[in-house]
């Protein structure tokens, strides 16, 4: 990949908690203005990763530097890496206004200069008229916004946000996506968003890292990760998709309860190969381009499409179906593939 | 039917606050009689005769003596109660008890054993024989009783703070860290306004109880430390001249009563910020 410059490296970092291993030897690039996010099931590491390169958190292996100097021997205090608070963690008893310009009456800065930046940061997220309110007469999307202004007006390297949005209902949760992103291109900051939920990390960010059990699983573009997952467990997260495990033999995928599906020989030394629901169709039975021919036993609606379940012999394939053309449960179809649209698994 | 119901309540703030006020109120603007008890006629000057200088001297230096143990509490107090908050759960439970279990002992035990320790002949005079000094006084001086009122009042001070601090987010500290904030700036700006309910609580409950205490002045003051509890408790049963004694009482409880009144308000300002 084309490489911009790289803010913060991240080594075989480990940690652990007594028997938990919460990193095992993580290892990242994050650049320079870019919008990364860490996505991962519950559990898998993602805080403690924050943590670690907040300074609350020393790691029991491997380095980090921000700007390429060494960044776990820096007090937290005095790291430029500010992070966004999954509670937000505003001052009850300071106003938005002092809740803003604590971080910059900590520099020492001079109070006109506080004065002016708090005053800004806050027109841009839209607070001016609550600076003299108390944190909990704000609604939870203002908090947010609070707990935002709080971090960027310190103009930090970098900036982490832990689950920044998991506390807002689904609507303000759409509209502070768009927020952040605005907010990251207007300000110009380094973003790394925490979070576990896939559809917010794959419209927000740059690139994503998808952990599991302390582990990075794999790193791409939102778009990549989701054409070319490389592991069952990545496939299975991003997005569904029907994932058939078995091995490769002569141009053929050889599945339990199947007969022998052609594959392209990149499949050779797959663990298992996949498919999205968009890559298959549904037939009528007696359709000669049928590849396998099954029942079907749901449909999911999802707004402008629907998800058909096709139990094949006790397979069960995802197909994506327009609205118009809803099958009905317990019909007979067939259904069918473009070969290239198989995605080899090589781990699990 | 609801008036019943506030029967009992009403019988108990009565019997035990009305009545026993009022006499005090009453006796403190009569004259004392020969063999105690009071007698007429109604004067003021059980309340003149509290403002002579010695009676000041008695007061201020009390409210100094319970100041300084209050202070002293406060500076032993707090980073204990801190410390206790950061251990393993079940550390702070024992903890917590080794903080309370003096209180299950008997007071006069305790303070006894202060004696045994300071007195000429004490194990810290022996102590610093060892190194070839003193042998010092420390028994029967002012520093002696503000030892003792600290020593038997902090646990009153730890509790309340401890209570404050559980409740603290920790979270709040890492985030004032994590904008530029050093230990002292955290002390300062959260920590300590975060826990101010739990520490007046605790100054409340250290210095009320020091300032009308008897025993640790005479204890371990002796004659020469004399608080405003020992003027008290002379009036009734050595001077028996109730009037002076219930005057004096006043004092006290008004002065607790002011103060109680500064914390309540305090308290208030503190829970506007919400949880
Ligand atoms: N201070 C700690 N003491 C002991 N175990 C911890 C500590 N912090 C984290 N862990 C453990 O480390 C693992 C990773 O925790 P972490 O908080 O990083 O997960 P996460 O990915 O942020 O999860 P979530 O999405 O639920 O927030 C978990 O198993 C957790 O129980
Ligand atoms: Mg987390």
């Amino acid at each position: 990949m084309g490489d911009s410059a790289v803010l913060l490296r991240i080594s075989d970092v480990s940690k652990s908690f007594g028997e938990v291993v919460a990193l095992d030897d993580v290892s990242l690039d994050i650049r320079e203005n870019e919008f990364f996010a860490l996505l991962g099931p519950s559990g898998c590491g993602k805080t403690t990763l924050l943590r670690v390169l907040a300074g609350f958190e020393q790691p029991d292996a491997g380095t980090v530097t921000l700007d390429g100097s060494d960044l776990l021997s820096v007090p937290p205090e005095k790291r430029a890496v500010n992070l966004m608070f999954q509670s937000y963690a505003l001052f009850p008893h300071m106003t938005v206004a002092k809740n803003v310009a604590y971080g910059l009456v900590c520099e020492g800065l001079p109070r006109a200069e506080i004065t002016a930046r708090v005053d800004e940061v806050l027109d841009t997220v839209g607070l001016s008229d609550k600076k003299a309110a108390l944190p909990k007469t704000l609604s939870g999307g203002q908090r947010q916004r609070v707990a935002l202004a709080r971090a960027i007006v310190k103009r930090p390297r970098l900036l982490l946000l832990d689950e920044p949005l998991s506390a807002l209902d689904r609507k303000i949760r759409g509209e502070m996506q768009m927020e952040l992103k605005r907010l990251q291109h207007e300000v110009g900051i380094t973003f790394v968003v925490v979070t576990h939920d896939q559809d917010e990390a794959m419209s927000l960010a740059d690139r994503v890292a998808v952990m599991d059990a302390g582990v990075v699983r794999q790193l791409d573009a939102p778009l990549d990760l989701y054409r070319r997952p490389r592991s069952v467990f990545v496939a299975d997260f991003i997005g569904s998709s029907t994932i058939l495990r078995g091995s490769y033999l002569d141009g053929h995928w050889e599945t339990p309860g199947l007969p022998p599906l052609s594959v392209p020989a990149e499949c050779s030394g797959a663990r298992a190969i996949a498919l999205r629901p968009e890559a298959i169709s549904l037939l009528s039975v007696d359709d000669s381009r049928c590849r396998l021919r099954g029942t079907v036993s749901e449909v999911y609606f999802q707004g402008d499409h629907a998800l058909a379940q096709v139990d094949v012999d006790g397979t069960t394939f995802l197909a994506a179906v327009r609205d118009d053309v809803l099958p009905e449960r317990g019909a007979r179809v067939g259904i069918t593939w473009q070969e290239s649209a198989i995605i080899p698994l090589v781990a699990d | 039917m609801r008036a019943l119901a506030t029967v009992p309540a009403m019988t108990y703030l009565v019997v035990l606050m009305v009545i026993p006020l009022g006499l005090v109120i009453a006796y403190a603007f009569l004259t004392a009689g020969r063999f105690g008890g009071v007698q007429g006629p109604v004067t003021l000057d059980n309340v003149t005769r509290m403002l002579e200088p010695l009676y000041r001297e008695v007061l201020a230096s009390s409210v100094f003596n319970a100041g300084a143990a209050t202070l002293i509490a406060f500076a032993i107090g707090f980073p204990a109660a801190l410390a206790i908050t950061r251990l393993p759960s079940h550390w702070q439970t024992a903890a917590l008890i080794a903080v309370v279990l003096p209180f299950w002992t008997n007071f006069l035990i305790r303070t006894y054993a202060w004696i045994i320790l300071l007195n000429r002949e004490g194990l810290l005079n022996d102590g610093l024989a060892l190194a070839g000094l003193g042998p010092i006084d420390f028994l029967y001086t002012r520093q002696a009783v503000i030892l003792g009122l600290t020593y038997a009042y902090i646990p009153l001070m730890v509790l309340p703070i401890y209570a404050s601090l559980q409740r603290l987010d920790p979270q709040l500290l890492e985030a004032a860290q994590n904008l530029g904030a050093g230990a002292w700036r955290r002390f300062r700006t959260i920590l300590l306004p975060l826990t101010l309910p739990g520490i007046i609580t605790g100054c409340l409950f250290v210095f009320i109880p020091s300032l009308g205490n008897f025993v640790i002045p005479e204890l371990l003051g002796g004659g020469n430390s004399q608080m405003i509890g020992n003027l008290i408790r002379d009036q009734f049963l050595k001077s028996r001249d109730w009037p002076f004694g219930s005057a004096l009482s006043l004092m006290v409880l008004a002065l607790l009563i002011i103060i109680v009144m500064f914390q309540a308000s305090a308290a208030r300002r503190t829970r506007r910020w919400g949880a």
